[in-house]
């Protein structure tokens, strides 16, 4: 039986708890990417090489890290946030901060020594250098935050985990597609489905656009 | 007004520069070039003091590295006129806009810079470069991408230029012939010629 309210409350969890977990992840992707990008020290490459390894993540296994961490006794346990939006953030950003940081480092790395060469002749100071290089950069980000939402949005596992499902409060999208299929209710599942492709289509487009303009 | 003494050069164990000497004389058109991969951009690095050798000594009266013109110059995502002004604004000099009036790039000046064709996008690094002035000229493969007629009027409005030191890298050898005083020829990072332009050609 297709229901307006689940439709929409579905709709409004995944969205919010997507965008938040992307802005968050790609604030935190900036600040630590740029300075993993630009400067050298002993660590750099087993740094890189872990962040790497950690963009193909399983959700679930990312989900169970944050649970441990977060259940009554984990080591933030303390904090009460199992089975809450917020947790469902936290485990959303576990999993897309590594491919937006690996980026983005990727991104920064090729183009800063060809920048520091060049406007450090022209005598810019370093600060001046980086503030070109990061207005100069806008379309990369924009790729970075398409990225990260679309794996955000899409992702079941982590935040079904942490979440709970609760209906509701903690049941988003692919969540409610699950539970409702498995009981039978096929037609919500197909309007949410549908719904979700969507936005993984209008995301994947808008990539796609991007590059074109890059090129 | 530049002593090269002794260089040499290694990235992750390769040889790229070995026993390097060589000077820039004083209001004299200096051509490095070779092969691809024989060392010249590095060497001009070096010269300019962007990179710092393994190995060996430069006597210059710049203590700093000055504007150059790379071979794979930066560019904004933005105007034309914004690129073109980008080492002026840094710099806070006066803009010497002679090359800019002389590849005709007002008329396109407010064109988004990466809608514009690879010819015209190195018209303006070079305009952008020329736009400061200073006595001793870098130039890293300055005719790449430019058709004959824009290659000619450049290297005849550069060999007119008065009191001023130009060092380029170069593999065009008319161009070589016709503009160079001075010719430094590598291969694999080592010098295989170093004299007047007169006694390779």
């Amino acid at each position: 039986m297709l229901s307006f309210e689940k439709i929409q409350s579905a709709v409004f969890i995944t969205i919010y708890v997507s965008i938040f977990s992307t802005l968050i992840a790609f604030f935190l992707s900036m600040i630590f990417g740029y300075l993993i990008a630009i400067y050298q020290f002993q660590l750099k490459k087993p740094i890189v090489i872990f962040l790497s390894s950690l963009t193909s993540i399983p959700p679930v296994c990312a989900g169970l890290l944050v649970y441990l961490l977060i259940s009554r006794s984990g080591p933030l346990g303390w904090m009460e946030i199992l089975y809450s939006p917020i947790a469902m953030i936290i485990a959303q950003i576990v999993i897309i901060f590594p491919i937006m940081i690996t980026l983005i480092i990727k991104n920064i790395e090729e183009d800063y020594p060809i920048y520091r060469d060049e406007l450090m002749s022209y005598g810019a100071s370093k600060k001046d250098i980086i503030f070109l290089l990061f207005s100069n950069k806008t379309n990369i980000y924009i790729t970075v935050l398409l990225l990260g939402f679309g794996r955000a949005i899409s992702e079941y596992g982590a935040a079904a985990i942490v979440g709970g499902s609760i209906d509701h409060f903690t049941r988003n999208m692919t969540a409610t597609i699950a539970l409702e299929t498995s009981k039978g209710n096929v037609s919500l599942g197909i309007v949410l489905g549908t719904i979700l492709i969507f936005l993984t289509l209008l995301i994947s487009i808008s990539l796609n656009f991007l590059n074109k303009n890059n090129d | 007004m530049i002593k090269v003494n002794n260089i040499s050069y290694t990235i992750n164990g390769k040889n790229i520069l070995s026993n390097i000497n060589l000077n820039v004389t004083r209001n004299k058109i200096t051509v490095i070039t070779g092969k691809n991969g024989s060392g010249k951009s590095s060497l001009i690095k070096i010269i300019n003091k962007i990179i710092i050798p393994d190995k060996g000594t430069i006597n210059s009266e710049y203590s700093e590295p000055i504007p150059m013109l790379f071979q794979k110059p930066i560019s904004l995502n933005k105007s034309l006129e914004d690129n073109f002004l980008l080492l002026s604004k840094l710099k806070k000099s006066k803009v010497n806009k002679f090359y800019f009036n002389l590849f005709k790039l007002n008329k396109l000046k407010k064109r988004k810079f990466q809608n514009l064709s690879e010819g015209e996008k190195q018209k303006v690094f070079i305009s952008r470069f020329m736009s400061y002035e200073q006595d001793l000229i870098i130039l890293d493969e300055p005719n790449q991408n430019l058709d004959l007629e824009s290659e000619k009027i450049f290297f005849t409005s550069l060999s007119k230029v008065k009191n001023k030191t130009v060092l380029l890298s170069l593999h065009n050898m008319s161009l070589v012939k016709k503009f160079a005083d001075h010719v430094i020829v590598l291969d694999s990072g080592k010098i295989v010629f170093n004299d007047i332009s007169s006694k390779f050609f």
